[in-house]
């Protein structure tokens, strides 16, 4: 028995050896190939709202969908979209489903270590939403109670992080999920996007932002080691924002305009 | 911005559904026919054989549908083959199913009593006819209470598809809670859905039984 884990392990470790060698490999020219298939792929969660998300004609829509619509245009080439669920977006790049994320893709340092980022595209703030009659004004105030959160995003991690202990955090598949557990009083607050608490605000008034955590820059994901890729977004990220047309996308989705994006 | 929940989405949900019906059409017939290898194997004279459905099975069962799907559709990329996702789910959801189906069917025929195909062999019967005419009728009757319960429990998986990018029901109805914020009527629905495809099959499989009771 010993031997057959033993022998089931070696497999694995070969296995997992001989992928990350050839995914070093398959490392090719994404920019070089949009241009000449004339066609960028694009992976969207189609269940964030307001990034990405359906219009009424159940087509794409959204902050992303805009952002992606105008890199299109830009390249001169078809888009394509792909729906993923938010775990699957950073295995849908760096395995070749799609040439780059733009997936309310927050920038962290541990992602960075699987994908490049661009340039931001928008920076959100991260805020406690609770009840107005709540008196919840700071992390301490968290502690003994129930904390909503959507699961593999940054305000997952955010909130494992700097929670203090004694505080229940409870994860949810999507933001609808998460809101809902608000409305109906599973959890006593959540952790949410701006976007996510003017979705909120819209609905009801009965729910407040009660302070915010950090701000989170988000940023286009694309494969680790192309860099021409990147540098063609970064370039077409300044033009947009010179053009005015980012802050246009910002407003009509997010309904406010970063004064300034973060360039790293 | 947000819309209200209204026949638009349900028609949304509506095509889901039909991908939902395709990948576990898929999946109970490509489980079907390899499950059915895999119970000869396993119940076959050739050690070889069943020692390999037995590690099959041991190796399958233990694994969840999640990560098969997982390296089926990402793993494939990586060794270099770019598989279309509904190339993976097929496979995947074939390998998963085959482990369960060949485990139950090879259970059902076990517990046929041994004297069965003794008197099978003293009438003069050959090894096949055997199996066909004697144990396969008595197998088929203990083996179909689980084998529907496997059925029924493989469409409900068919909504993990929704990791390698297909829009299923489960899918379509998390698109259309996030565009409603109605989650409850929402997914209400998608559970009418599925249980319109499970119902009739659990009905199939009572019927099933009682004419096979009778013979």
């Amino acid at each position: 028995m010993i031997k057959f884990v033993k022998a089931i392990a070696a497999t694995t470790i070969a296995l997992a050896a001989l992928t990350t060698a050839s995914l070093a490999q398959s490392t090719t020219n994404t920019l070089d190939k949009i241009i000449q298939s004339g066609k960028l792929v694009v992976g969207i969660s189609l269940s964030t709202p307001p990034y990405g998300m359906t219009d009424s004609q159940m087509q794409p829509a959204g902050f992303d969908v805009a952002v992606a619509k105008l890199l299109a245009r830009d390249l001169g080439v078809e888009l394509e979209i792909v729906d993923q669920v938010s775990q699957a977006r950073i295995p849908n790049l760096t395995s070749g489903k799609v040439d780059i994320l733009v997936s309310s893709f927050g920038v962290t340092a541990e992602r960075a270590k699987t994908v490049m980022y661009t340039n931001s595209i928008y920076v959100d703030e991260q805020m406690v939403l609770a009840p107005a009659s709540s008196d919840i004004a700071s992390l301490e105030d968290l502690v003994g109670k129930r904390v909503g959160v959507t699961r593999s995003t940054t305000n997952d991690t955010l909130i494992t992080e700097k929670a203090l202990e004694g505080t229940n955090i409870q994860r949810f598949e999507d933001d609808a999920a998460t809101n809902q557990a608000l409305f109906t009083g599973q959890v006593d607050a959540i952790v949410s996007g701006v976007a996510a608490a003017n979705a909120i605000s819209q609905q009801t008034d009965k729910f407040a932002r009660k302070f915010a955590v950090r701000q989170s820059p988000m940023g286009i994901g694309v494969r680790r080691g192309d860099f021409d890729l990147r540098q063609w977004l970064n370039t077409d990220i300044m033009l947009l924002w010179n053009a005015g047309e980012l802050q246009a996308a910002q407003k009509e989705w997010l309904g406010l305009v970063n004064e300034k994006l973060p360039v790293f | 911005m947000f819309q209200q929940f209204s026949l638009h989405h349900v028609q949304f949900m509506l095509v889901g559904l039909s991908w939902t019906i395709l990948l576990a059409a898929v999946g109970l017939i490509g489980g079907s026919l390899a499950g059915a290898v895999l119970t000869l194997m396993r119940i076959s004279r050739y050690r070889l054989a069943s020692a390999f459905a037995r590690a099959y099975i041991f190796v399958i069962q233990g694994t969840p549908l999640l990560v098969l799907l997982f390296i089926a559709y990402f793993g494939a990329t990586y060794i270099g083959f770019d598989v279309r996702p509904i190339v993976a789910i097929s496979v995947a959801f074939s390998f998963y199913a085959a482990a369960f189906l060949g485990e139950i069917w090879r259970g059902a025929i076990q517990s046929v009593p041994v004297g069965q195909s003794e008197g099978a062999h003293a009438l003069g019967l050959s090894g096949p006819d055997t199996m066909v005419h004697i144990i396969a009728p008595q197998a088929i009757r203990i083996a179909t209470p689980a084998t529907v319960g496997f059925f029924v429990q493989l469409i409900k998986n068919t909504s993990l598809a929704s990791v390698v990018g297909i829009i299923e029901l489960t899918r379509t109805a998390q698109i259309v809670s996030n565009a409603t914020f109605k989650p409850l009527e929402v997914y209400l629905t998608a559970a009418a859905f599925y249980f319109l495809i499970c119902f009739p099959i659990t009905l199939v499989s009572r019927h099933l039984e009682r004419r096979l009771a009778q013979s």
